[in-house]
């Protein structure tokens, strides 16, 4: 798997992995139906306690973003994400806001901050189609 | 009063442990709660009273005061029981020189009848431990992977490692963490580690406990602390907020143009309180397990210089 975990991050290790299994999702790195490694797996591949990534795919179950098919395994769930859109502009809303709060207090001015977003975001774009077009 | 303290739920229990050596006290009062099927970290400096503790839970060490419960089991009644059921690895690893690793591996099967065979041959191979190599011949690094192979190989219900891969490279280390992650994922198996080293304990333990001079300052899941302390970062616009009163504040840095504050017991209180003193724009950041060990041991510090 592309996860990656940082002990010294102070985000707890549970959350960098739904985070980063989320951002693959959103990356199209990760497809509807495709399989996750199992808790096992994936604990020992990322040296962490299995009841972490154990953690990590119940808030992501409840979530909606996996599901567990019994006796064989568990997949990435159909729709995706499971938020209505609105929520979904909410949550990003939110994460921009505090991107451009923190930008502002770093001194850029609103041209700066746009062209900033848009490169970001052509970036992902970018992104994206590779992934597709590798597969 | 003696039959309350059973121990049942938990692997190892101790009450208001205690142990000095002459006038030094080098543990007091540890009130140590290890819950059966999960993984606890102690985390101290060195000299903290990490090894001593653990001393005592194995039985090697008496305590001077206090009570300890193993698997349910006092150890001055059952200590062969205990010792049958728990492997201890310490950073004084028990090797005889003069054996070879079969030798050794022959040795240590003659005291547990419940020796897995096809594990410790599955280990051996796994770590690729020369079996005619004496032991006085074996790199430190494989000296360490057979004292931990001759420990799960009779399988352990409890495990304790004491400073496990203390002086060890990165490879040694990674490959005590993998079995140690495999031990806890296909058995259910409960393990207390010691180390100093802050990201080995973050990335395996459940619970945290911090030692600082033979007392333990804080036992919780490691979920919890991060629940709880957290930093404040906000932008000052050249005017710094007057910071008395703000509920468990324990550090203040002061950047040019921004205030990073520590908070220990976070929550909606904190905010409330910056925003009455004009901070507009918190953001709050995780904090990673080494700056809250550091900022715990050193508030305690300061706490006992004001004494």
């Amino acid at each position: 798997m592309f996860i990656s975990i940082d002990p010294a991050s102070g985000l707890p290790i549970y959350l960098q992995i739904v985070n980063q299994i989320k951002t693959g999702i959103a990356l199209g790195r990760l497809l509807p139906e495709e399989p996750l490694p199992s808790v096992r797996q994936l604990a020992l591949e990322l040296a962490v306690n299995p009841n972490t990534v154990a953690r990590a795919y119940l808030d992501l179950e409840y979530e909606g973003v996996i599901y567990k098919r019994q006796g064989a395994g568990t997949f990435v769930s159909a729709q995706g994400v499971e938020m209505s859109k609105n929520e979904r502009r909410k949550v990003l809303s939110e994460l921009i806001e505090k991107a451009l709060v923190e930008g502002v207090n770093l001194g850029l001015d609103e041209r700066e901050l746009r062209e900033t977003f848009d490169r970001v975001l052509e970036r992902i774009m970018r992104a994206r189609e590779a992934e597709a077009v590798g597969r | 009063m003696r039959g309350d303290f059973t121990g049942g739920d938990y692997a190892i229990e101790t009450e208001r442990l205690g142990r000095t050596f002459g006038k030094f006290e080098a543990v007091r009062d540890v009130d140590l709660k290890v819950t059966r099927g999960t993984v606890f970290g102690l985390l101290g400096v060195n000299g903290a009273g990490k090894s001593t503790i653990i001393k005592m839970i194995v039985g090697h060490l008496r305590p001077t005061s206090g009570r300890i419960s193993v698997l349910g089991r006092t150890l001055e009644k059952d200590l062969i029981d205990v010792r049958r059921r728990v492997a201890y690895v310490s950073e004084n690893r028990y090797l005889y020189e003069w054996m070879t690793v079969e030798e050794s591996v022959r040795f240590t099967r003659a005291f547990h009848d419940n020796w897995d065979e096809r594990k410790a041959a599955d280990l051996l191979r796994r770590f690729s431990l020369p079996p005619d190599k004496k032991v006085r011949q074996l790199s430190r690094g494989n000296r360490a992977r057979l004292c931990l192979m001759l420990a799960l190989s009779f399988n352990p219900e409890l495990i304790i490692l004491d400073e496990p891969t203390s002086g060890l490279d990165p490879i040694v280390r990674r490959d005590f963490i993998e079995n140690i992650v495999s031990e806890i994922a296909d058995e259910g198996k409960t393990v207390l580690f010691s180390s100093h080293i802050v990201d080995e304990v973050e990335r395996v333990a459940d619970y945290v406990g911090i030692i600082n001079d033979g007392e333990l300052l804080l036992t919780s899941s490691l979920d919890d602390i991060k629940a709880s302390y957290k930093r404040v970062r906000y932008g000052t616009n050249g005017t710094r907020p007057e910071l008395s009163g703000v509920p468990g504040l324990l550090m203040v840095e002061n950047g040019r143009h921004e205030q990073v504050l520590t908070v220990k017991g976070f929550g909606d209180e904190v905010l409330g309180a910056l925003g009455a003193r004009g901070v507009a724009n918190p953001e709050v950041l995780p904090i990673s397990l080494e700056d809250i060990f550091v900022n715990t041991v050193r508030a305690e510090r300061e706490r006992r210089a004001a004494r």
